[in-house]
């Protein structure tokens, strides 16, 4: 296993190279191998246009949040899909799903959109259409300093 | 590739005019029900030695244009003519009427005997109507035909009949079968390009090398009820919000016969329904016309197979002055809420602005049912996005500047408590 990750893992310079290929719209940088990634995200053309943040480095899983406009929260109901810290779940982790090896741009930025398109219609008629697993816990976070039981051992 | 939000709407509102359809299943058992009677009622005549009648349905459910109820305990109409080969001057209008209401107790009496369910019969002021409970009303129209308007036209295309008035003392004209032969003249052309392109994605299914010759056979082949045109959803549409938006007012409610033919004149053959839908109601209000009656203007709604049978006569009615006034505020109505479904701001505002004007429940279910589809199209790797904004397009075909989504599954909790 660590052999295929050191062959076959994506540096950040070659992530947002291919984030800027895909969304030419999108602006992010990469310092101290660190990648933050800034683009606008509208599901549908009647979706709302959201601002998200993606921030990715080989230490750390990849991560979205929506920063504007603020995620809606009806009254005792918590938003499904999301971490403690209220980044996007996107993936079930450990499935092999998503892995140093895979394109952002090709993954993690295109399940965001689908993200907010079923969270959009989740907000309107309480049902999540958009499948899913398990139930992370509520200070749950995928990285690796707060991963929990139920959220399973990830390669590096 | 251009995103419109126009085509995102679109596909919500057919998904919602579908389900507005009668269910299939009631469909089938309304067809199975009216072909039974039917049966009964030519044998009836028959075994008397008499020409045998026709039996065919009108109105909404022959046009295509049926749409559920609002409240889910209202049940659907089959509107059905009973046309008896008799002449006028045999049979008296109450003669008529009242040999209907007996040998629809017959078929009463034999669907009792036979053990099947028992209708319930009553009867109303021009018809009867068999009440199959929990699923549809059959209103059965008893008719003669009008031999002298077939003469006049002369061909067998002549299929005029003659109904009884409220107080069955008139005969009163009618022409059901050439009103749809009308209705369907207005969407002709959008009805021959839908069934050619179903002909076409079929043979295509089939592995099949299509030509044109080939295309047209295999149209020719698909039931046409089968097919709904932009048209009859947009009345579908129009109707249910008129059925929401007159709850409660039934006086000053639009007559779906009204709808109808405005909505078939204004059409236009558009290919798609939000198209449709946004230039009907523009459109509509110039098929109401000024005409003079007895020195006064008076609006009118031709037939349009009958020039002196206005379909707004009802708008002349003293004690409801603003029946007018109140279609065409609705009308307005119906295009500024589109407009305003158009700007988007968020799918959950669209279903705010929609639920509200067609009902929660069916527009919800729709969005629902649209929401799997998305869900299919990612898992089986039909699903990508568009390059400037990540936006989701469906489709099986590669499509330049977009990237396919990968299989995946959202991790965390899906319930939302209501």
């Amino acid at each position: 296993m660590a052999n295929l990750n050191a062959i076959g893992k994506l540096g950040v310079v070659t992530q947002w190279g291919a984030l800027r290929r895909q969304f030419p719209d999108g602006v992010g940088n990469v310092k101290r191998n660190q990648l933050r990634w800034d683009m606008q995200i509208q599901p549908t053309p009647l979706s709302d246009i959201y601002d998200i943040r993606l921030s990715y480095s080989l230490e750390r899983f990849p991560k979205v949040f929506v920063r504007s406009p603020k995620l809606v929260q009806p009254a005792d109901d918590p938003i499904p899909h999301r971490y403690g810290d209220d980044s996007l779940c996107l993936y079930l982790p450990g499935s092999g799903e998503w892995d140093r090896r895979m394109l952002l741009a090709e993954t993690i930025i295109p399940w965001a959109s689908e993200w907010l398109y079923f969270y959009e219609l989740w907000l309107g008629t309480g049902e999540w259409c958009g499948g899913g697993h398990g139930s992370p816990k509520p200070n749950e976070s995928e990285s690796e300093h707060t991963r929990s039981k139920s959220c399973p051992a990830y390669p590096r | 590739m251009i995103l419109r939000p126009q085509d995102t709407l679109n596909s919500l509102l057919v998904q919602v005019a579908k389900s507005l359809d009668v269910p299939e299943e009631l469909h089938k058992a309304a067809v199975l029900e009216y072909e039974q009677l039917a049966f009964f009622l030519e044998e009836l005549d028959e075994a008397a030695g008499r020409r045998s009648p026709e039996i065919y349905s009108q109105g909404s459910f022959a046009l295509g244009t049926a749409t559920q109820p609002v409240k889910s305990d209202d049940e659907y109409d089959v509107d059905l003519v009973y046309e008896r080969m008799l002449k006028k001057e045999g049979k008296t209008q109450q003669q008529l009427k009242d040999e209907a209401g007996e040998n629809l107790t017959e078929y009463v009496k034999h669907r009792r005997q036979t053990g099947q369910t028992v209708p319930e019969l009553s009867e109303g002021s021009r018809c009867w109507c068999l009440n199959f409970p929990d699923q549809f009303h059959m209103d059965v129209l008893p008719a003669i035909p009008d031999a002298e308007q077939r003469e006049i036209v002369a061909t067998d295309a002549a299929k005029h009949i003659l109904i009884t008035d409220k107080s069955v003392r008139c005969w009163l004209p009618s022409n059901p079968r050439q009103f749809a032969d009308w209705f369907r003249s207005t969407m002709e052309v959008r009805l021959e390009a839908i069934k050619k392109s179903m002909a076409e994605a079929s043979l295509r299914r089939d592995g099949l090398v299509v030509n044109d010759w080939q295309i047209k056979q295999a149209a020719e082949s698909i039931p046409e009820y089968e097919i709904k045109t932009p048209l009859q959803r947009a009345i579908q549409i129009l109707k249910r919000h008129r059925d929401c938006r007159f709850d409660g007012d039934p006086e000053n409610r639009p007559a779906s016969i009204l709808i109808t033919t405005l909505a078939a004149k204004a059409y236009s053959n558009e290919a798609n329904l939000l198209d449709a839908l946004l230039n009907l109601v523009h459109r509509m209000p110039d098929h109401i016309e000024e005409r003079e009656v007895n020195g006064q203007s008076v609006a009118w709604v031709e037939n349009p197979i009958n020039p002196s049978e206005n379909f707004a006569d009802r708008w002349q009615a003293e004690d409801y002055p603003d029946r007018e006034k109140h279609f065409r505020v609705w009308l307005e109505q119906v295009g500024i809420e589109l407009e305003e479904a158009i700007k988007g701001g968020g799918i959950h505002r669209v279903l705010d602005l929609l639920g509200a004007s067609l009902g929660r429940q069916v527009v919800e279910a729709s969005a629902k049912s649209l929401g799997y589809d998305v869900q299919r199209a990612s898992s089986s790797g039909k699903l990508a996005v568009a390059s400037s904004t990540a936006t989701l397009i469906t489709g099986t075909a590669p499509i330049p500047n977009t990237t396919p989504v990968r299989g995946h599954t959202f991790y965390g909790e899906s319930k939302r408590n209501r």
